[in-house]
C-alpha cells in the first residue's frame, strides 16, 4: 500500500485532440477517489494511464517511491474492476478467483486459503464451483471484486464496475463497496458518471471536463461549493437550477433582477462579493431544487418573505415518494423544485416558493467560475 | 360447416358443449393444414437432396457393381449382384493404405500447423497494437487473391533448390499457415471483450499463457470449424503433391487414385471404389466437426 501521484499527466490521440490534459492529483493510501464526469472527459482514460493499459503522453506517475510511467502493468501491482466483469468463461469462479496467484506462482495452499477468505468475504462462497455463465450480475460483480481484491495490490481501480446493474442492486453494491473500502484499507480510484455513486462512495470527488480537472475535493465541499458551474450543473440531482440575472443595490441590499416582476435579495458572503465586484453587471445565478422550499416548509425556515419569493407555473409535479420534484416554468426560464410530496402544490397550478439564499450559488457569467471561490483565489494570489 | 361455427357467424352466445366443439373443429383443421404443409416440404426437399446427392450415390452404386453390369445398354442405377470386388482389387492394384496413412499425416500436420500459427498471427492482428498493423493485415489478406497454380513453380523452384523434392517436409511446408485461417480466427476474437485481454495483462499473465490459457480454450469453435476446413483441404490437395512427389511411399490418396486410371489398368468400377474409400475419412471428420465448423464459419455474423 502506497500513495499515488499524478504529475501533469497528458494524453493526446491523434497527436491534437487532448483526451486528458496537465492532470495533477495526489492521492494519499487508503483513499477512496472517485473520477467523475461526462462520457468522454477523459476519466476511464486517466485510469487506464494508471493501471499501465494505455500510454502517458507526457507527466509523471508515481506509485509510492516509484516512477511507474514505463513499469508494465503487471508489475504496478494495483488490480482493476472493469465495467463487463471481465471474469474469464472458462474458468470456475474458484480458478477465476485463484487464476492471478496462480500466475505468480504462489503456492496450491496459500491460494486455497486466500479463495476461501475471500469467499467469505463477498459472501460467494456457495458459488465458487460454478462458471461465470451461471451466475446472475450481482454475483459476477462480486466475483469480479474478490479477483480483484486476492492480490493485496497496493491500489484498486475500478472502471463503472456498477453500470452493469439494475438500480436496486447497484444501491446494495454501493454499501458492500463502502464496506470493503473500510474492511481493506487500500486506495480504490473509481471512475463513475451517475453522481449519486460519487457522492456516496469517495472520500474525494474529482469533477472532470473535456479532460481537465474542474474540483477535486470532499464530497460535501463539491456539493456546497462547487467551483465553477458545470460542476454546480453536474453534481446533484435534479441538477441545479440557472437564471441570468443583473446585479442591482437598492436601500443598501444587494438585489439580483432576472426581470421585472422577479427579483431576489442577495444575503451570506456572496452580497459582499456582489456589492464589491459585480454591480450593475450580469452574472448566473444558482439554486439547488432542495434549496427552494413551499410556504409551510419557508415559515419554518424563516425565509417566507417577499424578498426571496418566486413564483411560477408547475408543469409537471413527480412524485418520488416521500418528496416530489415540481419541474416549473416562467419568462425568465423553466426550473425544478424537489419538495415534501405533502406540499398542496399541483401540476397546470401557480406555485409560490422561497428560495435559501444563504445556499445560492453567483457564477461570473464570462469565465463560469462561482464570485466567491473567484474571490478567494484572488485574496489567496495577494496574500503571496 | 359446424353447428358451433354457424353460432359464431350469426354473433351467438354460445354454450361450453358448443366451445369445445367449436375448439375441436378448428384444431383440426389446422392440424391437416399444418401436416400438408410439412409433407410438401419434405417431398421438396427430399428431391433436392437426390439430385444434389445423385453423383455420390451414384459413385457408391458403382463401386460394388460388377464391371460387366456397367457397360451395358440398360440403365443400372443399383448392382443386381453387389460385390466388394473392385475395393479388393483397388486395394491390391496400387498401396492404397500407403497413400491413406500418408494422407493422414500430412493433413494432419498441416492443420495442427494451421492453427497455432493462425490462432498466434490473428492474436497479434486483433489484440496487440503495433505500427502497420492494418496494412499488414491487408498484405495478409491479399495474398488470397493470388490463385495457387500462380504461384506452384516458383515455389516448385525454390523447395527443388532446398533439396527437398520428394519427403514428406516438402508437403507440409508450404501450407503451415493461411490467410483464411488468419482471417476467421481474427473474425473470432474480434467479439471477444478487449477487458478479458487486459485484466488478464493485470494479473501478470503474458501473452502465450494468455492464449493458451483463456483465448484457445474459449474459442474451441473456430478451432473445430478452423481444423474440419483445413484437413479436407489438404485431404484433396492434387497439384502440389503430383508436382512435388516422386515415389510411391510419399504419395498422397489423390495422387494414388489417379493411378487406378492408367492407360493398363482402366476400370471406372475400380476407380470409384477406390474413391469410397478415400472419402470416408473425409466424410468421418465433417459429420463429427459439422457443427463446429457451421459454428465457426458463422461466428460473429449475426452476434452482436
Amino acid at each position: 500500500m502506497s500513495d499515488l501521484a499524478l504529475k501533469h499527466v497528458c494524453k493526446t490521440f491523434d497527436h491534437e485532440h487532448y483526451a486528458v490534459k496537465d492532470f495533477t492529483l495526489d492521492i494519499p493510501d487508503q483513499e477512496f477517489v472517485i473520477f467523475v464526469g461526462p462520457s468522454g472527459c477523459g476519466k476511464s482514460t486517466t485510469l487506464r494511464m494508471i493501471a499501465g493499459l494505455e500510454e502517458i503522453g507526457s507527466g509523471e506517475l508515481w506509485i509510492g517511491d516509484e516512477l511507474c510511467n514505463y513499469v508494465e502493468p503487471k508489475d504496478r501491482d494495483l488490480s482493476m474492476v472493469f465495467q463487463n466483469y471481465a471474469l474469464y468463461p472458462n474458468m470456475t469462479v474458484y480458478e477465476n478467483l485463484a487464476f492471478s496467484l496462480k500466475v505468480r506462482k504462489v503456492s496450491k495452499e496459500e491460494i486455497d486459503r486466500k479463495v476461501h477468505e475471500t469467499a467469505k468475504l463477498l459472501d460467494i462462497e456457495h458459488l465458487l464451483d460454478r462458471r461465470p455463465k451461471a451466475l446472475s450480475g450481482g454475483q459476477k460483480q462480486r466475483v469480479a471484486i474478490g479477483s480483484a481484491i486476492m492480490r493485496k495490490p497496493k491500489a484498486f481501480l475500478m472502471d463503472e464496475p456498477l453500470s452493469n446493474l439494475d438500480a436496486k442492486l447497484r444501491a446494495q453494491m454501493r454499501v458492500e463497496l463502502s464496506r470493503l473500502h473500510k474492511e481493506l484499507k487500500t486506495t480504490m480510484i473509481y471512475v463513475t458518471h451517475d453522481q449519486t455513486e460519487a457522492m456516496t462512495l469517495g472520500t474525494r470527488i474529482v469533477v472532470m471536463k473535456e479532460g481537465l480537472i474542474q474540483q477535486a475535493d470532499t464530497p460535501e465541499r463539491i456539493y456546497s461549493y462547487p467551483v465553477n458551474r458545470f460542476v454546480a450543473g453536474f453534481i446533484g440531482s435534479p441538477a441545479m437550477n440557472f437564471f441570468a440575472g443583473m446585479v442591482s443595490e437598492e436601500n443598501g441590499s444587494i438585489y439580483i433582477d432576472f426581470d421585472q416582476h422577479f427579483h431576489l435579495r442577495v444575503t451570506g458572503e456572496n452580497e459582499k462579493v456582489l456589492k464589491e465586484n459585480y454591480r450593475g453587471k450580469m452574472v448566473t445565478f444558482g439554486i439547488r431544487p432542495e434549496d427552494l422550499y413551499e410556504e409551510k416548509a419557508a415559515k419554518e425556515r424563516k425565509i417566507c418573505k417577499e424578498e426571496y419569493k418566486m413564483e411560477a407555473l408547475v408543469e409537471v409535479r413527480e412524485m418520488l415518494g416521500a418528496e416530489a420534484i415540481l419541474h416549473l416554468k416562467r419568462a425568465s426560464g423553466s426550473f425544478a423544485a424537489r419538495i415534501s410530496s405533502e406540499a398542496p402544490l399541483k401540476a397546470k397550478e401557480m406555485a409560490i416558493l422561497y428560495a435559501d439564499m444563504e445556499k445560492a450559488h453567483f457564477f461570473d457569467c464570462f469565465t463560469e467560475e462561482n464570485i466567491l471561490c473567484k474571490q478567494n483565489q484572488e485574496q489567496k494570489r495577494n496574500e503571496e | 360447416m359446424s353447428t358451433a361455427e354457424n353460432a359464431i357467424s350469426q354473433g351467438k352466445i354460445y354454450s361450453s358443449e358448443e366451445l369445445e366443439e367449436l375448439h375441436r373443429s378448428m384444431n383440426a383443421r389446422a392440424k391437416r393444414k399444418k401436416q400438408v404443409r410439412t409433407v410438401c416440404l419434405m417431398a421438396v426437399n427430399l428431391v433436392v437432396c437426390l439430385f444434389i446427392l445423385f453423383p455420390l450415390l451414384y459413385t457408391v452404386s458403382v463401386a460394388f457393381m460388377p464391371s460387366g453390369e456397367l457397360y451395358t445398354m440398360e440403365m443400372n442405377l443399383i448392382p443386381s449382384h453387389p460385390t466388394l470386388e473392385n475395393f479388393k482389387q483397388a486395394i491390391e492394384k496400387i498401396p492404397l493404405m500407403r497413400f491413406v496413412l500418408n494422407s493422414f499425416l500430412i493433413a494432419g500436420c498441416i492443420t495442427i500447423g494451421q492453427i497455432i500459427t493462425c490462432s498466434f498471427a490473428a492474436f497479434a492482428f486483433s489484440f496487440l497494437n503495433f505500427k502497420g498493423k492494418n496494412v499488414l493485415f491487408m498484405i495478409v489478406m491479399a495474398t488470397m487473391m493470388v490463385p495457387g497454380e500462380a504461384t506452384i513453380i516458383s515455389n516448385y523452384l525454390t523447395v527443388s533448390s532446398w533439396k527437398l523434392l520428394d519427403t514428406y517436409i516438402v508437403l507440409i511446408l508450404p501450407y503451415l499457415t493461411s490467410a483464411m485461417g488468419i482471417f476467421l480466427f481474427r473474425q473470432f476474437y474480434m467479439t471477444f471483450p478487449i477487458s478479458l485481454y487486459e485484466s488478464a495483462k493485470l494479473d501478470g499473465c503474458g501473452n502465450l499463457r494468455f492464449i493458451i490459457k483463456i483465448l484457445l480454450p474459449l474459442t474451441k469453435s473456430a478451432i473445430g470449424a478452423m481444423a474440419v476446413y483445413t484437413f479436407i483441404n489438404a485431404w484433396n490437395m492434387y497439384m502440389w503433391p503430383l508436382l512435388v512427389t516422386g515415389s510411391d511411399d510419399k504419395r498422397t490418396v489423390q495422387i494414388g487414385i489417379s493411378m487406378l486410371n492408367s492407360v493398363d489398368a482402366q476400370s471406372i468400377t475400380q476407380m470409384l471404389a477406390g474413391v469410397v474409400l478415400i472419402i470416408l475419412p473425409s466424410i468421418s471428420i465433417f459429420i463429427v466437426g459439422q457443427k463446429q465448423l457451421i459454428k465457426g464459419m458463422f461466428s460473429g455474423a449475426v452476434k452482436g
